[in-house]
């Protein structure tokens, strides 16, 4: 098997091994070309993706054709869920005109609906609700009920004793509870309006409650003040 | 071992499903991570750049052919090497081109020591290997530095292990003589 011209041609392997370490040779190779890297020409890939096979190519076309199909079935589906989401609402529209057009002519009347038979009606006895629950929590009158709500609360009914101002709570609580949403009613005895008269008609006057603009606020200040100058000269006349 | 791939976010794993798909972009991606060391590896076993860039075309080809037939067992890298390897003997085998038949001239015979044989330069350590004739070649390549044994040699080149003995011997030689004409 060797070569003609092969300069070792008949010549024993023994016969070189004398002076000459393979072990060298060996790991001197070993060394430089274990971890050996090259970096070939870049247009080597076009060259093997050229030569890809067939059935590789075929798989490259399929993965792309099965995106392109997912693609086209997901619109799909949405074209399909939209047209029947439209399809619904049409038909609402379309029985609600109808149920007007039919309006009356349908209307069975009520001595007819009450003789209808009932088989079909689902008879469910509603449970009975106890209106005093919400109440009983919010009952001030029973101290105890206000203590576990308020350990409801802050999970501490101790807290709660330490917190709770009564008084205070009431106070602040008060305008708003006697104010009425209507607007504020205010009687003046008919005697202020008309000292002399023996008539006991008192005048009610409604005021509504509304937002005051900024620009009236002067002028309420002002009517607030003639009032004032008014009361008081009344008050010096009646007392000379 | 963390390679280049597991670096960019992919795994092995991912890759190779990506390559069996047919994706295109993983299969480039495949390529880019492994082509250098495997040029490498082709540049050792061939006889020139062209056959080197032949051999790394084939390969990666069979590479994406066989990726199937990975089944995970030894690392990856270690599965496309072989395959390269394979590949290169091929190359040889179908070229019907066992050994070149150019004549050598070798100098005059001097002692090379171990460190003078260290300062060589790879490329010319390249351009010695690649003098041989490529039976003494492939034979000292898979001995001395894949590591395999003369019986698995024989094996892999459908020679008995005697032959595969005298060749390594003989690649040694030359070797030695090539590398003193440097």
């Amino acid at each position: 098997m060797l070569p003609e011209n092969d300069p070792l041609k008949n010549k024993r392997s023994e016969e070189w091994a004398e002076d000459f370490n393979s072990e060298d040779i060996d790991q001197l190779y070993r060394s430089k070309f274990e971890h050996f890297e090259a970096t070939p020409r870049p247009e080597l890939w076009q060259k093997v993706q050229k030569n890809l096979p067939f059935s590789l190519l075929l798989r490259q076309h399929l993965y792309q054709l099965s995106k392109v199909a997912a693609a086209i079935l997901l619109i799909m589906m949405m074209v399909g869920l939209l047209e029947e989401q439209l399809f619904t609402h049409r038909s609402h529209l379309a029985a609600e005109c109808s149920d007007k057009s039919a309006g009356k002519a349908n209307e069975v009347p009520k001595a007819r609906m009450a003789e209808a038979p009932k088989e079909f009606v689902l008879d469910i006895e509603e449970a009975p609700v106890d209106k005093n629950i919400g109440r009983r929590l919010l009952d001030k009158e029973d101290p105890e009920s206000i203590d576990e709500l308020w350990a409801f609360i802050t999970d501490d009914a101790e807290k709660f004793s330490d917190a709770f101002n009564e008084e205070k709570l009431q106070a602040i609580l008060q305008p708003l509870e006697k104010l009425p949403a209507e607007g504020l009613a205010m009687v003046v005895p008919e005697k202020k309006v008309a000292p002399n008269s023996d008539e006991s008609n008192d005048l009610t006057i409604m005021i509504p409650l509304k937002v005051v603009e900024d620009n009236e606020v002067e002028h309420l200040l002002n009517l607030y003040d003639q009032y004032q100058q008014n009361s008081k000269a009344v008050h010096k006349r009646s007392t000379e | 071992m963390v390679t280049d791939i597991q670096l960019r976010g992919i795994t092995d794993d991912q890759l190779i499903k990506g390559c069996i798909e047919g994706r295109a972009a993983y299969q480039q991606l495949l390529y880019k991570v492994f082509s250098s060391k495997m040029f490498g590896v082709c540049l050792r076993y061939a006889g020139d750049f062209h056959s080197a860039e032949d051999i790394l075309q084939e390969g990666f080809i069979k590479v994406f052919n066989k990726l199937d037939y990975y089944r995970g067992e030894g690392s990856f890298e270690g599965w496309m090497r072989r395959i390269f390897i394979n590949t290169a003997i091929e190359y040889y085998r179908k070229s019907a081109r066992q050994y070149r038949c150019e004549e050598l001239k070798f100098p005059d015979d001097h002692s090379l020591s171990g460190n003078a044989l260290q300062n060589l330069m790879r490329d010319d350590l390249l351009k010695v290997i690649q003098q041989l004739p490529d039976g003494y070649r492939t034979v000292f390549n898979l001995y001395a530095i894949e590591g395999y044994n003369h019986k698995e040699i024989g094996k892999m080149l459908d020679i008995s292990e005697g032959t595969s003995k005298s060749q390594l011997a003989r690649a040694r030689i030359y070797l030695k003589k090539l590398i003193q004409a440097i």
